[in-house]
């Protein structure tokens, strides 16, 4: 019986420890799934569109609609309703469009954009000159009217990571008072490339319907 | 037995983490593997711009680069004397009256407007122009030829106006004339109504699409834009070796729908728009046309033959006339003075003696033949003051006959030997004498230097300058002293031209003009 005693003691002492490093495993993964888990699940592909699509947003009453077209990809699981995440067919080009209803102006909202923007702390101002370094600030906006009658506001950022297409669109028609319905719409492409991927966001912008 | 449950529990929970696992890594795979890159997608091209937009800089006054100006033009300048502060160079067509009237009326309208405004009335003056006095404002034409080809010249004339330096008005004006005569028309008349509507819409899609637009289309409707407005705005026009149109856009230039979208980098003072030649033609009025196809077809430009300074009117209240005289010729190198002041389009006036021009009577026709007064200087040069009237008489009356004979036309003035003249001469003569203003006293022959002095240096408008064409150091001189003349400012012209304005009557002894 003496004999037994030690190791008696030794395989309690084992549980411990091994719960003690199961408990730690389990914090660390926690922990990591509570940061990344979301990020995860957002840019998680759902959807290819085999043919041109009609994607519908919805925030309280409102509403509104872009055309995704065939071989764009949808990303993210458990999205919210008012907000679509979508990559262009070669993957390289990623477009956030989200509803919102706001009194705000244009600028005011694409600023706020911006500013949110990852792009904020894209180029080290101190190691790239602060003239390469993208201007959230001040950005230079283009108004435009177009054929559909949508109202368009938009601006180019360009940024080491990426370039910024960000376009704040609304339908004046639709609606009426002081809060109305916009799509924010905010496109990373490969650096250097806004040009080439301006068309992308044109035609994404020139498919919205708002509905109220 | 424990231990067996012990294993066997391990066993399990290994299997079922390996089941978790490989399901986590299965699904992350086949996100990947089920959606993958299109290698063969590419976004939709932008559309392209129907004009091509060339940006140049500010200074830049023309929508091409200009061309050298063609052998065969007619560089006239003018410039005012110390008060006036202008300066106009143009290059004329050689007797197409048409176009360098057009020209000629430009500078005097814009020198009258600039005496108005700073009431200090034009008269010619010398080159180099004084220095402008503080506050004082100043007025420049000048012209670029940017075009020629065929029968068809375009050049620009820009008028600027500047007070202390600071350009205060900057007027640019193209004309197209046909070098036969057939037509003058500045680049305003180039387009029809709906060529100017046609162009205004691809000049503002072609911005659209360079400032990053996403609806490249125009949405303001063209009709909304005043037709004299768009004259008035691509009036600036020219053609390229091709065909190809090319509009210079005011500074400034610009639309609602364009305020509203951000500029794209670089310098938009002065953009030139390029339309290719076959959406140019659509736009374009059939003197347009005529136009278009005449420089597109980039042939050598044709020039009629120059006709002779002193053939052609000259307004010495505009320019800075100064009449060089070359007496007691003909002689033998009396060729090689006609010789240079034709290479120079420069008029003079010979005044011959009698006896000397019945023995070269090819030289006197030459003289006439070219432009150039072919003036009295009696029959064997004497001095007139010593001979009775009758004497006086057959002096000047053999020799203007003989003159009438070889050139056909009438003698109209008489020069005294020696300036040798008084009021019975004057009174015999009838003809109008004609002294001097510089005598160059080359027949003291002087050297070089010292005659080009005297025939250049003092010098002044309305100026006659006294020479003797029988002198070989005088011949030599010639091209040098015309030159400088010229490099002066002046306008070489006949006694005839010089006096045009107010013609001496019978008796009349005239030294310079005014």
């Amino acid at each position: 019986m003496p004999a037994e005693m030690p190791s008696r003691r030794h395989r309690v002492r084992r549980v411990l420890i091994g719960l003690g490093i199961a408990a730690a495993i389990a914090g660390l993964l926690a922990g990591g799934g509570v940061i990344l888990l979301p990020k995860l699940l957002a840019n998680y592909p759902v959807t290819r569109f085999e043919t041109t699509t009609r994607v519908v947003l919805r925030s309280g009453e409102s509403s509104a609609s872009i055309e995704a077209q065939r071989g764009w990809v949808k990303l993210g699981v458990f999205e919210p309703p008012d907000v679509v995440r979508l990559l262009t067919p070669d993957r390289r080009s990623r477009s956030e469009v989200s509803i919102q209803e706001t009194d705000r102006d244009a600028e005011t909202l694409g600023l706020g954009a911006l500013q949110s923007s990852t792009l904020a702390d894209d180029v080290p101002a101190d190691e790239t000159g602060a003239e390469d370094a993208p201007d959230l600030d001040a950005p230079t906006w283009s108004d435009e009217s177009l054929a559909n009658g949508l109202e368009v506001t938009h601006t180019t950022v360009e940024g080491a990571r990426a370039d910024l297409i960000l376009a704040i669109v609304s339908d004046p028609a639709a609606g009426s008072g002081p809060s109305r319905t916009v799509l924010v719409v905010r496109t990373e492409v490969p650096p250097g490339q806004a040009d080439r991927y301006l068309t992308v966001v044109a035609d994404l912008v020139m498919s919205v319907e708002v509905s109220g | 037995m424990i231990r067996d449950r012990t294993s066997r529990g391990r066993m399990t929970r290994r299997r079922m983490l390996a089941v978790v696992a490989g399901l986590v890594a299965v699904v992350v795979l086949s996100a990947c593997a089920q959606y993958p890159a299109d290698p063969d997608w590419v976004p939709r091209a932008r559309e392209g711009a129907t004009v091509e937009l060339v940006v140049a800089s500010p200074e830049s006054a023309s929508p091409a680069s200009s061309i050298p100006t063609p052998t065969g033009l007619d560089v006239r300048r003018i410039q005012g004397a110390a008060d006036s502060s202008i300066t106009a160079e143009w290059a004329e067509i050689p007797g197409n009256d048409a176009f360098n009237g057009v020209l000629v009326d430009r500078v005097r309208s814009a020198a009258a407007e600039h005496a108005q405004a700073t009431g200090v009335g034009f008269s010619p003056g010398t080159l180099p122009v004084a220095g402008a006095p503080p506050g004082a404002t100043t007025l420049a034409v000048t012209f670029e030829i940017v075009a020629a080809a065929g029968t068809v010249l375009a050049e620009q004339v820009r008028v600027t106006r500047s007070t202390d330096g600071v350009v205060t008005s900057d007027e640019t004006t193209v004309y197209f004339a046909d070098t036969t005569g057939a037509f003058v028309m500045t680049s305003d008349a180039f387009l029809t109504d709906s060529g100017l509507r046609a162009l205004l819409k691809q000049i503002v899609e072609s911005v659209k699409i360079d400032r990053g637009a996403f609806e490249p289309s125009m949405q303001q409707s063209v009709e909304d834009f005043p037709v004299n407005q768009l004259r008035a705005d691509f009036s600036d026009i020219t053609f390229a070796n091709g065909g190809s149109m090319q509009v210079r856009l005011p500074a400034g230039f610009t639309t609602p729908e364009l305020d509203r979208l951000a500029p794209s980098p670089g310098d938009r003072t002065s953009t030139t728009v390029v339309v290719p030649s076959g959406a140019a033609f659509a736009m374009l009025t059939e003197h347009g046309r005529v136009i278009q196809d005449a420089l597109g077809a980039g042939q050598p430009l044709s020039l009629p033959a120059a006709s002779f300074r002193g053939d052609r009117p000259v307004d010495c209240a505009l320019f800075s006339c100064v009449a060089l005289t070359f007496d007691d010729g003909p002689g033998p190198y009396t060729d090689g003075v006609l010789d240079a002041l034709n290479a120079r389009r420069s008029a003079a006036t010979f005044f011959v003696v009698g006896s000397s021009a019945v023995r070269r009577p090819s030289v006197v026709r030459r003289m006439h033949a070219e432009g150039h007064g072919v003036e009295n200087h009696t029959w064997s040069h004497p001095s007139l003051t010593s001979l009775t009237p009758a004497g006086v008489v057959d002096q000047i009356q053999r020799t203007s006959g003989a003159l009438s004979n070889l050139t056909g036309e009438r003698v109209a003035y008489f020069r005294p030997p020696y300036g040798d003249i008084d009021a019975e001469v004057s009174a015999a003569a009838v003809l109008p004498a004609i002294l001097w203003s510089v005598d160059t006293l080359d027949w003291q022959k002087p050297g070089d230097a010292v005659l080009l002095e005297r025939a250049v240096q003092r010098v002044s408008p309305g100026g006659i300058i006294l020479c003797h064409d029988v002198h070989e150091s005088t011949a030599r001189m010639v091209p040098a002293i015309v030159d400088g003349l010229i490099a002066r400012g002046f306008t070489l012209v006949t006694v005839e031209q010089l006096l045009a304005s107010h013609p001496p009557g019978p008796g009349a002894v005239v030294s310079r003009a005014g």
